[in-house]
């Protein structure tokens, strides 16, 4: 049974929860409870990121680039952006003529990545929006690329999320989800649990002061489905030719869809 | 796609400090600007292999592969452009038998003003960069280059772990608002001991009215 499975079979016996993490919570809470999670770890989630991925979340994000296909005059929404990387590097792609717009359900997030980009000099082809990626404020046929980087997971209705972010594609533009995903070595996995279920929140506690945080996040991941099951949900969502490539065994998958 | 993506990310990771550093002049900074929004295509003769980087005022993006459109190209063999890197001047690029350019080729003047500031550092960290590739291996009169290209990136690893700790600091919270913060959390507590404590109680005395 898929992981996607054992999750809906839990919800259908439990219509109004869902996981948070490894819990099952109220549907409603869980947005409440991931919102607590950026809010406390936003203004050291850079330093994290590049801790706790050793560096390697650059070279993922890098390869989403490349596969982005953006050009300049292209309209980009980066939703779950929080610090902004993907969007920064958009940003310089699409040009004068284009523009990128940061999108994130969390405030703290967005001021952080909002500083962050007002620093580094851009922002003039930049709008920053305060939105759940689950009912996105734009309209039809609106964006060239769709992108959600590490942000999935966090989000309560996946499927809703997916068919809000076709909805705004235009015809031709193309989704990327990049996340966590299931190692394909199983000498990787097994290394990757270790990891992540003791260095991680032990790094959390002595950097972010916050270890509950991160052992969040090592749960979030196993709960999030896996490569086929996203590539068949983004399938559902309205999406074509899905592919998804796998990046340090599996740990990152890239999925790319494309509206038609 | 057959050369790994660490490549262009080490080589930004070079390239975008030293640009950083070059830019305080305004010659140099000028060339960047020339460059601003565009995107060059560095080509490998013989092989499939491509960089594109694309300029803004923040340095330099460089991708494998792109769908921006190409202002001005570079065709040459590895070796011609390590020619290239030791002495970087633009007639030597135009002169260069092995060397094929192509679109904007003003473009690449100002990629020159830039590799030729500073007493050419930034030719030298990519020449050395090159060099510890293993493809350049046979080139051993690099290594020299290679050893220092090494103590750069020792130092602009160092002074970019440097800046980011000290931005970071900025950002930790002093002991004295993380006091007032436990104190503010300790205050809430008690009000919410206290809210519960009267629904209780009302809770308790709607029982009783109900019941009475
Ligand atoms: C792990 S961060 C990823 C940030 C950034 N994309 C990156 O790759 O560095 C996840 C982000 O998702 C945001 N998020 C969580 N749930 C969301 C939702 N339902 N809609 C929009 N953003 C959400 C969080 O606030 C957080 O900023």
């Amino acid at each position: 049974m898929t992981e996607r499975a054992a999750d809906e079979k839990t919800t259908a016996s439990n219509p109004d929860t869902t996981h948070f993490g490894y819990q099952q919570v109220p549907l409603e809470e869980k947005q409440k409870r991931v919102a607590g999670v950026f809010d406390s770890v936003a203004s050291k989630y850079d330093l994290m990121n590049d801790l706790m991925s050793m560096g390697v979340h650059r070279l993922w994000k890098k390869f989403a680039i490349e596969l982005s296909g953006v050009r300049p005059g292209h309209q980009v929404l980066d939703i779950a952006g929080g610090t902004g990387d993907l969007t920064r590097a958009f940003s310089r792609l699409v040009g004068d003529t284009g523009q990128v717009v940061l999108a994130d359900i969390n405030a703290s997030m967005l001021k952080v990545g909002r500083d962050k980009l007002l620093d580094t000099g851009a922002a003039g082809n930049i709008r920053f929006v305060q939105a759940n990626a689950e009912s996105l404020p734009f309209p039809d046929h609106h964006f060239d690329l769709v992108t959600i980087a590490f942000g999935l997971r966090n989000v309560t209705d996946k499927d809703k999320a997916l068919r809000d972010m076709t909805r705004i594609l235009k015809p031709g533009g193309r989704l990327l989800v990049l996340e966590f995903s299931k190692p394909t070595n199983p000498l990787m996995s097994r290394m990757y649990d270790a990891y992540s279920f003791t260095a991680l929140p032990l790094m959390g506690r002595l950097i972010a002061g916050d270890s509950d945080s991160y052992r969040y996040l090592a749960e979030s991941i196993r709960m999030h489905p896996d490569q086929e099951t996203l590539k068949s949900m983004m399938e559902a969502a309205g999406l074509h030719e899905v592919t998804y490539h796998n990046m340090t065994s599996g740990v990152v998958a890239l999925h790319r869809g494309f509206k038609h | 796609m057959p050369y790994p993506l660490i490549l262009p990310a080490a080589l930004e990771a070079l390239i975008n400090p030293l640009l950083k550093q070059l830019c305080r002049s305004p010659v140099a900074a000028a060339d960047l600007a020339r460059l601003q929004g565009q995107c060059l295509a560095i080509h490998l003769a013989g092989r499939q292999w491509s960089l594109y980087a694309h300029f803004d005022e923040g340095g330099v993006l460089l991708s494998r592969q792109t769908e921006v459109p190409v202002a001005a190209w570079i065709e040459a063999p590895l070796s011609a452009y390590l020619d290239w890197l030791k002495d970087p001047q633009i007639q030597r690029l135009r002169a260069h038998p092995q060397i094929q350019l192509g679109g904007d080729t003003q473009l690449w003047e100002a990629v020159q003003g830039l590799l030729t500031a500073g007493e050419g550092q930034l030719a030298a960290a990519i020449g050395g960069l090159a060099v510890s590739h293993p493809l350049a291996s046979g080139v051993v009169s690099q290594l020299g280059q290679g050893l220092s290209w090494l103590q750069q990136l020792g130092r602009n690893l160092l002074q970019e772990t440097q800046e980011y700790v000290t931005e970071e600091a900025a950002w930790l919270p002093s002991v004295s608002a993380w006091q007032a913060l436990q104190d503010q959390q300790e205050a809430l507590r008690t009000e919410v001991d206290r809210v519960e404590a009267r629904i209780r109680r009302l809770e308790a005395k709607t029982d009783l009215g109900n019941n009475a």
